[in-house]
């Protein structure tokens, strides 16, 4: 693109394709209450940012290799940094791509069976969207955390709206998505215990030295059954069939490709 | 089904004290998170924050990322509660 | 038996994390099932929050007036650890948050089936 040679929103495209969806989720209840119909080109407007900012952080990528972003400039295992390499750039692409796609065309379908809770639900798909690209961009493991749970409280949400069976079935969604999440947040204690690091990159390096301690056998472990939970791996994937079909439309079509698809991502990243 | 609740259970428990085996003791001020991250929390606080609470100084500097995601947490919580709850009066 | 009681703290939270697990997944009322993932997530902020401490009398990890203008140094072995707490914070409101959506799940599912017993609510979906 073209358009970016202001060097300022190259530099800090990893950071603008997450901050950008979350400034316009907050500010979208304030122009629904203006006027409901502005809230359709103003969450499109924040998808096609997102993901011109996402290809241009692939694109840099390419060009130069791996982006390291320091929020608030301070260097990683004492502060949170992202980290764009090739896999990331991608899947920044996809997230945002697919969900751009999904708003567009997804529209009508909200509109005849949310009657009257448009602008809310647009900030929900706004805010898990949030969710989905802070999970991928990030570099820190607690960050990881924190973006999970904010696409599992929107998913929760977005899913008890639907048809006759929704709420109980987004109930058990939400009973073993707490599982899978404390789960993870248990695993990265263990690791925080026995190396004191919340750095993916930082961990990568401190760990092979205590492959064989029993702390880290547990930590992968648990982590592996978070993950799988919220991944619906085989024997844990009894939320997935109702939510899928009891949800409304348009939420299916968001949820099903990225949710477990992001969760896969996860597990690469730690493996490696 | 609850006498498979309670074994799956037991089963993970077992397994979380499996893990504790070989973490540090209780209380030992040379256990690795204690020797590599917070030592610079704990000396340079004033010098690079200028604020003697050094709990604040890590939420609102060095992790303040962390901060404006919970942030938005409570914010998604509060927009899904009036999603899911308002009625419009007939 | 000295690893049991020089880790008494890790043992003591992980049993409460149990009963937690316990009631969420085996209990019938879902009230009893929000009540257990409550338990459950508590138990865990009370484990992170046990590792930040250090024997020998350790401080709070606030610097004194003294120490704050340079006059006396701060000594790490001192000072407890202030980076679980801080992780603890943010894993408290997100505790706080899903609870919130928890509970506003069932009061839609009470409005609609009119009880909370888990059992009845499958039987009337079938």
């Amino acid at each position: 693109m073209i358009l970016e040679q202001f060097p300022f929103l190259v530099h800090s495209s990893p950071v603008l394709i997450v901050v950008v969806p979350l400034m316009f989720a907050l500010l979208t209840p304030v122009i629904g209450l203006i006027r409901r119909d502005w809230t359709f080109p103003w969450m499109i407007l924040a998808l096609i940012l997102s993901t011109v900012f996402s290809v241009e952080a692939l694109r840099d990528v390419m060009l130069n290799g791996v982006i390291r972003y320091r929020m608030g400039s301070w260097a990683p295992p004492w502060g949170i940094e992202y980290v764009i390499d090739h896999l990331n750039g991608l899947m920044l692409v996809l997230v945002s791509g697919t969900s751009l796609l999904v708003a567009v065309y997804g529209n009508r379908s909200v509109e005849q069976e949310l009657p009257g809770k448009e602008v809310y639900f647009r900030c929900l798909f706004l805010l898990q969207v949030t969710g989905f690209l802070g999970i991928v961009a990030t570099g820190d493991a607690f960050n990881l955390y924190v973006f999970l749970e904010i696409a599992s409280i929107a998913g929760y949400a977005l899913i008890a709206a639907g048809e006759d069976g929704a709420a109980f079935a987004s109930f058990r969604y939400v009973i073993m998505g707490t599982v899978g999440a404390c789960f993870y947040l248990l695993s990265v204690g263990y690791l925080y215990i026995v190396t004191g690091s919340l750095n993916m990159a930082d961990l990568a390096r401190l760990l092979p030295p205590l492959y064989g301690s029993k702390v880290v056998l547990t930590a992968f472990a648990f982590f592996m059954v978070g993950i799988a939970v919220k991944m619906a791996l085989f024997p844990l994937h009894l939320w997935l069939p109702d939510a899928y079909t009891k949800a409304p439309s348009a939420v299916s079509a968001l949820v099903a490709p990225l949710m477990t698809k992001v969760s896969i991502y996860v597990m690469i990243r730690i493996m490696t | 089904m609850k006498f498979l609740s309670f074994l799956i259970t037991l089963l993970t428990g077992a397994v979380l004290v499996y893990g504790t085996i070989d973490m540090p003791a209780y209380g030992d001020p040379d256990s690795p998170a204690s020797r590599h991250v917070s030592p610079r929390y704990i000396e340079k606080t004033e010098e690079e924050t200028a604020t003697p609470n050094m709990v604040t100084s890590v939420l609102a500097d060095y992790r303040g990322y962390d901060t404006m995601g919970e942030t938005t947490v409570i914010f998604t919580a509060g927009i899904s509660c009036i999603f899911l709850l308002r009625r419009r009066k007939k | 038996m000295e690893f049991v009681i020089a880790k008494y703290n890790y043992w003591i939270y992980i049993i409460l994390m149990m009963i937690g697990f316990y009631a969420m997944i085996a209990k019938t009322n879902l009230v009893k099932k929000v009540i257990g993932m409550n338990i459950f997530q508590t138990a865990i902020i009370l484990f992170y929050v046990s590792t930040a401490y250090k024997l020998g009398g350790a401080t709070l990890p606030i610097l004194t007036d003294a120490q704050a203008h340079g006059h006396e140094a701060v000594e790490v072995a001192r000072v407890i650890n202030p980076l679980p707490h801080v992780l603890m914070l943010t894993a408290i409101v997100v505790m706080v948050a899903t609870l919130g959506v928890a509970l506003a799940i069932l009061i839609h599912i009470y409005r609609r089936y009119k009880t909370l017993n888990e059992d009845e609510i499958l039987k009337v979906m079938k």
